[in-house]
């Protein structure tokens, strides 16, 4: 039995190390800097983030959701134990936003990629901007607010 | 690979790896102690600088995420010796207490001053309410904030 069990290793021993290809697009880039700490490590909410894999706003039919949370963040619920995160409207241009978005559909999703995310982002950061005027000069515009349709 | 980025009007390349905060490598690097890690989450503003002249939580924000970009830190409005609008209305106002939150308060003020150069008391606070100060420097804050308006 030994012998059997060491011969099945060998081939196991023997085979090639296959080295992973790290990806170094500027989206993968900003993903592994930004995006990982918090949502690679299966830490529960509200310390980590929920694992990409899960999220709707990934798999969603409009990227319109993934901008607004990316853009705004998710503000913390009063009172109450709630999923938390920073905003990123201010560091990230509307280029890097539409990428980032793209890159994620395709890594952790099987749908299609967004036929319309370039447009989808410009309309959150102009939603965002007005949801800031109305409110007289916040920074943290609401996504609740700024949600689709509104 | 390194990061060129312009820090306070001067180009750098920073040798840290891109998915360095902007945080570390300001001060690890740069030697730019103003921006402070508070809580590492983006939550409570005391790392605050900014980016191409918004305020950004600069212990979120990789270096691959400001490539290219102009960042401006406390140290970039002015020095002891000549304080910017902000810095000396906060001196004026004697807005610190333990000061720690102080840098991100200055830095997300001076953003809404540039983007709103007269605010009323009811945005001076809706903009900073990012920014956390736990030892109850709140009203000093908005009158340095009111004071540097005014300035």
């Amino acid at each position: 039995m030994a012998v059997y069990v060491r011969s099945l290793m060998d081939g196991a021993r023997h085979a090639p190390a296959r080295p992973r290809p790290v990806d170094d697009t500027r989206a993968a880039r900003i993903y592994r800097g930004a995006c990982s700490d918090c949502h690679d490590h299966g830490d529960p909410l509200p310390f980590g983030g929920i694992a990409m894999e899960r999220s709707i706003g990934l798999s969603g039919e409009s990227p319109r959701n993934l901008a607004n949370v990316i853009l705004y963040g998710l503000p913390a619920a009063q009172g109450q134990t709630s999923p938390v995160m920073p905003g990123y409207a201010g560091a990230l241009t509307d280029d890097e936003l539409a990428e980032l978005m793209a890159w994620l559909r395709a890594r952790y999703t099987d749908e299609p990629p967004w036929p319309d995310v370039a447009q989808k982002v410009r309309e959150a950061r102009k939603a965002g901007e007005q949801g800031a005027r109305e409110s007289a000069g916040g920074t943290g515009a609401n996504p609740a607010r700024v949600a689709e349709g509104r | 690979m390194t990061t060129r980025l312009e820090v306070n009007g001067r180009t750098h390349e920073l040798a840290s790896d891109d998915d360095t905060p902007l945080l570390y490598a300001l001060r690890d690097e740069l030697g730019l102690n103003g921006a402070k890690y508070g809580c590492g989450l983006g939550q409570c503003g005391a790392c605050t600088v900014l980016v191409e002249g918004e305020a950004v939580f600069s212990c979120i924000t990789p270096l691959a995420m400001v490539a290219g970009k102009r960042v401006t830190t406390l140290e970039g409005l002015g020095t002891i010796e000549k304080p910017g609008r902000m810095q000396a209305a906060f001196i004026e106002e004697q807005a610190a207490q333990c000061g720690f939150c102080i840098p991100g308060m200055i830095m997300r003020a001076e953003a809404l001053l540039r983007a709103n150069p007269h605010p009323d008391s009811k945005e001076i606070r809706e903009a900073l309410h990012p920014n956390l100060c736990r030892c109850g420097t709140h009203m000093r804050i908005l009158r340095a904030v009111q004071r540097a308006a005014k300035a």
